[in-house]
């Protein structure tokens, strides 16, 4: 028997599939073999990338409870995902993408872990680890972690820090002033919870000691914080942390689901900008304010998603 | 010249608030009765924070109340009520002297509020305590406060709505005085608002919201005053102290007045707003239990 909360998050969880869902032809990939790296080094890390490399990391945590797993929305997102891959020569010229490094190491960790195959790229990744340019270069505290954490996840050999070591250079530990805080430090306290934290599966008391309650505190701080400003993007990822750190007993928490829900549209989705700007979107149905929209949207979308399946998850659903 | 901030609200920095108010006062107009007042309020703050029975604050006051003596009734009359009132309990207290302009006044003032229904307004219950303690009114009912607070809509309403909550809610509660309860949450969100206005640099209205947290209750909840908000909120305000001794480093807001084309007053209301409102949060939070409305120039007042 379901929760009214319980519920309400159910009704919310829908939404947001039904909306990735009907909106998948945008979580679309260039074709790789069309980037041109003659001229350059480089080829660009693209928005188009990104938000696919997040539908991934999405699925493969959907991928986790059983409750997700047996829901037709993620077979389609998962075949989807099968489908670009395949279709964009994903593994084409892998080592002269070096920038691409993260997204490929992301999308097969992930992908290892919902079961697709996606052998091809296993050993390319495991020769450019072998190079020790990726796991020497410098990357931002939580981003150390974050590159350890897909690569343990993807069993391969590799000299990033443990997660151990790299913590106390986080926000999770340091706690930024909030005065001074923008929305970024929000995302670095965020990243550094959820990969310390194997989104939620690591009891983080361990390894935060005699930090937990201040990092508690301190997350639910911001959690209010970004709840007044309507910064549901951040909201969601806030929730998430929250319910990883078992603090989700705050009334703060039930504050911010209830701005949350009212922020979910008709359609599903949770936009992450201001109102008069998301009514302007909605009045025009050309094409480009669709992709407008989809940039704007997808992402608070996706993390409305795992955070609402994070707590429905947390009251035994399965 | 650069300015750098001072450290924090030791006797150094409270000496230093004293110099600027003191210098202050010179540059004060008799018709600027408000900013006459307030120094007085501020100055006597200072004095009830260091406690001690003669202070270079009390020649101060003394010097104001005469000041005070000779204004016209037109003057006084122009004052705001609540700083005419506290004004004159302090003077009462520390001097035994009452002005007589403003007492009659305010005593004109309470009778014909006595004779309306405002008298049971929450707006009428700061002002009525501080009359009470003249002896121009009975002591009003002050009624343990249960405020029935939207939570939600409080975090998430516009700045104008959050304002007129938290008027009422000092209102209610006479400045803390009154003992009061609220729900369970109400400080969390009060110090995202807390958080939020600093961002901007509201530090007035961080500062009431500073002076409201110390004196909420919420059953079963730590003190807000011990809670990580308060301390980063306070410790981020002390930090703004200008070396000329008043609170702020406000160059932005004045260069507004100026293409408004404010008079010198306003720059100095702005300053001198900012660092009562300092002295009396700082007052609050360093002597356990001080109430200002309650407390001022009281020599019962808590250590």
């Amino acid at each position: 028997m379901l929760t009214t909360f319980e519920s309400s998050l159910s009704i919310f969880l829908d939404g947001t599939l039904n909306w990735l869902t009907q909106n998948l032809a945008y979580f679309n990939l260039p074709d790789h073999k069309e980037l041109i790296v003659e001229d350059t080094p480089y080829v660009i890390f693209t928005p188009q990338h990104k938000s696919f490399a997040e539908l991934v990391i999405a699925c493969s945590l959907m991928n986790r409870h059983s409750f997700m797993r047996k829901r037709q929305e993620y077979k389609v997102l998962l075949e989807h995902i099968e489908q670009e891959i395949e279709r964009s020569n994903f593994t084409f010229s892998m080592f002269r993408r070096i920038r691409f490094f993260y997204l490929y190491l992301t999308v097969y960790s992930c992908l290892k872990t919902c079961g697709t195959k996606v052998d091809a790229m296993r050993v390319p990744l495991q020769k450019l680890l072998n190079e020790h340019f990726v796991d020497a270069e410098e990357y931002t505290p939580w981003h150390q972690i974050e590159m350890n954490y897909y690569a343990e996840l993807g069993e391969f050999n590799h000299r990033f820090p443990t997660p151990d070591n790299a913590y106390r250079y986080t926000s999770a530990f340091l706690h930024p002033s909030p005065i001074h805080a923008v929305r970024k430090h929000g995302y670095d306290l965020t990243h550094a919870l959820f990969y310390l934290s194997d989104f939620g599966r690591q009891n983080l008391d361990s390894l935060l000691k005699h930090r937990y309650r201040n990092t508690c505190e301190y997350t639910l701080l911001l959690l209010g914080l970004h709840t007044r400003k309507h910064g549901w993007d951040l909201v969601g990822e806030l929730l998430m942390c929250c319910n990883f750190l078992q603090c989700s007993d705050s009334p703060l928490v039930n504050l911010a689901w209830q701005g949350l829900f009212q922020a979910q549209n008709p359609q599903g989705s949770v936009s992450d900008r201001p109102p008069e700007k998301h009514e302007e979107g909605e009045k025009s149905s050309e094409n480009p304010d669709k992709v407008d929209d989809f940039t704007l949207d997808h992402h608070p979308t996706l993390v409305a998603l795992l955070s609402s399946m994070s707590y429905l998850s947390r009251g035994n659903i399965s | 010249m650069i300015c750098l901030p001072t450290i924090d609200s030791t006797e150094e920095a409270l000496n230093l608030h004293l110099q600027w108010l003191d210098g202050s006062l010179e540059t004060i107009t008799d018709d600027d009765i408000n900013l006459l007042l307030q120094t007085y309020v501020a100055i006597a703050i200072l004095h009830d924070i260091k406690n001690k029975a003669s202070s270079p604050e009390i020649q101060i006051l003394e010097r104001i109340v005469s000041r005070l003596h000779k204004l016209p009734d037109r003057v006084i009359h122009s004052g705001s009520v609540r700083l005419l009132a506290l004004v004159s309990v302090s003077s009462l207290r520390l001097f035994e002297t009452r002005v007589p302009a403003i007492y009659s006044y305010l005593q004109f003032l309470v009778d014909g509020l006595l004779d309306t229904s405002l008298k049971t307004s929450p707006s009428a219950k700061p002002l009525l305590f501080l009359t009470s303690i003249l002896g121009l009114n009975p002591k009003p009912t002050l009624d343990i406060v249960s405020y029935d607070l939207d939570l939600l809509t409080l975090l998430t309403a516009k700045h104008s709505s959050v304002k007129d909550t938290i008027t009422d809610l000092e209102n209610l509660t006479v400045y803390g005085i009154v003992p009061n309860f609220l729900l369970h949450g109400s400080i969390d969100v009060l110090e995202a608002i807390l958080i939020e206005r600093l961002q901007t640099y509201d530090l007035e209205f961080a500062l009431r919201l500073l002076r409201l947290l110390n004196a909420l209750s919420v059953p079963n909840y730590p003190h807000a005053s011990t809670r990580y908000s308060f301390q980063t909120a306070f410790n981020f305000i002390k930090n703004n102290q200008h070396p000329d001794g008043y609170l702020g480093f406000l160059e932005p807001e004045i260069k507004l007045l100026d293409t408004e084309s404010q008079s010198h007053s306003s720059e100095l209301q702005l300053k001198l707003q900012l660092t009562f409102s300092y002295l009396w949060l700082a007052a609050e939070t360093a002597k356990s239990g001080y109430r200002l409305f309650r407390d001022i120039s009281s020599p019962a007042s808590p250590p």
